[in-house]
């Protein structure tokens, strides 16, 4: 069983594209949230909130320019699991472009010890779902 | 049950004793705090503490058995957990399908 949340994707840019569109507002309103509000320096700011419903605040604390951006994220607001984790975003090269991975951290709470025979935590065997992205449409630009 | 049901599961299972008690009811017994204690390098006291905090998160439920009080593991609350857990990962799948359609359509650089 595994305590974090790790996803990737490939997109078909430059690492300095790649890098951009994971840390400037602009870009991140595009995929990551509806209201994005980040200060790129470590201990610096970022706000995040959806149109939907739902804000969350952290504080950045690794920014490694074209490599890597870590932050530590919390809901505003109480809701059913009100728990400060860790996002890594990575990039690497790879044929295609450029790789983008994402690794959220800090669901200690469900460690390996758990015995992996319980049914009861069988669905925790969600485990790492390496290219769950690959597969979607590519909308190309005309 | 506390309003607050993944929390507080999320809550009980930060420490690795509860954890491991949870690990020795997972094999799907009914135990008695001298079993468990006898399992863990811990005191029947501190065995019933933790069984106590287990069992105000909705993790364990306990029945008497004559003079001996048993706990078993209700699964309902992990499932829960894991499922929240599973929300978070379909949350970046959705989040990260997006980034790949955007970086689709829109060149940074152009």
């Amino acid at each position: 069983m595994s305590e974090s949340v790790t996803r990737e994707v490939v997109l078909p840019l430059e690492r300095d594209e790649a890098w951009r569109v994971v840390t400037e507002p602009d870009h991140l309103r595009e995929w990551l949230a509806d209201d994005v509000e980040i200060d790129l320096v470590e201990g610096g700011l970022i706000e995040l909130g959806w149109d939907g419903g739902g804000r969350r605040h952290g504080i950045v604390e690794t920014v490694e320019e074209h490599e890597r951006l870590v932050f530590r994220w919390r809901p505003d607001e109480p809701g059913p699991v009100h728990i400060e984790t860790t996002v890594e975003i990575g990039l690497d090269d790879v044929a295609e472009g450029t790789r983008v991975t994402v690794v959220e951290t800090g669901f200690e709470a469900l460690a390996a010890d758990v015995a992996p025979g319980c049914t009861a935590v069988s669905s925790w065997a969600w485990d790492v779902r390496l290219g769950a992205c690959g597969d979607l449409p590519l909308m190309l630009a005309a | 049950m506390s309003p607050d049901p993944v929390g507080a599961t999320f809550a009980a299972l930060a420490d690795p004793t509860r954890r491991h008690v949870i690990g020795v009811l997972s094999a799907g017994e009914e135990v008695s705090v001298s079993q468990l204690a006898r399992e863990l390098p811990i005191s029947r006291q501190a065995v019933a503490k933790h069984l106590s905090a287990l069992a105000d998160a909705g993790l364990v439920e306990s029945s008497r058995h004559g003079r001996e009080t048993r706990y078993r593991l209700t699964p309902g609350p992990l499932s829960d957990a894991g499922a929240w857990l599973d929300r978070v990962g379909a949350e970046w799948d959705s989040r990260l399908g997006r980034l790949k359609r955007h970086a689709g359509t829109r060149r940074p650089s152009a």
